[in-house]
């Protein structure tokens, strides 16, 4: 029989593996609109972003527009790929339930 | 994975993932608003040329004015909403053929060589790029049926009487910007409308 896969913990839970999946279909995307698509709070968000900023799966960029502090997230090349992990280890964990 | 995670839980990480996918696809921007900007300013550039025989300021300055708009006011609706490919390759595209106008037309109307049919043909031609690129973007064909107006227009164009190359434009632009802007916004609405019954 062979190997069950690995499930990646950094992003095994909930509000960090939905903060990968929206951040695999944007550029980019601010704080405040991963907020209200998470539905999480501010404090629960930002320890959550900087547990995958730690794995190196997103990278923040902080600017000014119109003189207001914007912080960007965007997924990294690491992130991409261990999102893709992610999902091929649950097809196999799933196997024939997905169908 | 520990043991007692069961497949259920499973199922919802799967989901969840498909269902954030999803939600980052739907993030779509809102382009109508900039059609009727533009429609709004080739109107009052081509009354302002019509009507006080100034073409040479009348163009500059409403095209400089509707861009400088446009910049301020993209900027501040493009707070907290993300950047897509899908959007990023239209901006990319309206600013590339925008460019292109402003160049040509300046360059022309500065040198004094364009002729007025070749001209307008010229911007109608570029306007048709822009629709059609854009259209095969969305895969819209709404879309590209502004592209072909503006193609068709420029042929016909380059054939009519001076006095109907005008009337050509400014029937253009009503339909292609203004007519498609509204049309657009109005789409936009009903679009905000279902999201906000589904949510």
């Amino acid at each position: 029989m062979p190997d069950l896969p690995e499930l990646d913990p950094v992003i095994h839970g909930k509000l960090r593996l939905a903060i990968l999946s929206l951040l695999s279909s944007v550029d980019d995307a601010e704080f405040t609109w991963l907020r209200d698509k998470t539905g999480s709070t501010d404090g629960n968000l930002g320890a959550h972003l900087l547990k995958l900023e730690e794995a190196g799966y997103i990278g923040v960029e902080k600017k000014f527009v119109f003189r207001k502090p914007v912080t960007l997230y965007r997924m990294t090349e690491a992130g991409r790929n261990a999102l893709a992990g992610y999902i091929r280890a649950l097809r196999t964990l799933l196997g024939s339930a997905l169908n | 994975m520990t043991e007692q995670e069961t497949q259920e839980e499973l199922l919802t990480r799967f989901e969840l993932v498909e269902m954030m996918v999803k939600e980052g696809r739907r993030s779509t921007e809102y382009w109508g608003w900039t059609s009727v900007l533009w429609g709004t300013a080739y109107l009052i550039a081509i009354a302002w040329s019509y009507w006080l025989h100034q073409p040479n300021i009348a163009w500059p300055v409403t095209m400089i004015a509707a861009t400088v708009l446009t910049v301020g006011v993209a900027t501040r609706k493009k707070r907290a909403k993300p950047r897509t490919p899908v959007s990023r390759a239209i901006t990319g595209i309206w600013t590339a053929v925008g460019t292109a106008i402003f160049i040509f037309c300046f360059a022309a109307g500065l040198s004094g060589h364009a002729e007025m049919h070749v001209y307008i043909a010229t911007v109608e031609i570029l306007l048709g790029v822009a629709n059609c690129a854009i259209s095969m973007v969305l895969r819209w064909r709404g879309q590209f049926l502004i592209a072909l107006m503006w193609w068709i227009s420029a042929v016909a164009t380059c054939f009519v009487a001076m006095r109907l190359v005008m009337p050509i434009l400014v029937l253009d632009t009503l339909i292609g910007f203004l007519g498609f802007g509204l049309y657009l916004m109005y789409r936009e609405r009903r679009d905000r409308r279902l999201r906000v019954q589904h949510a």
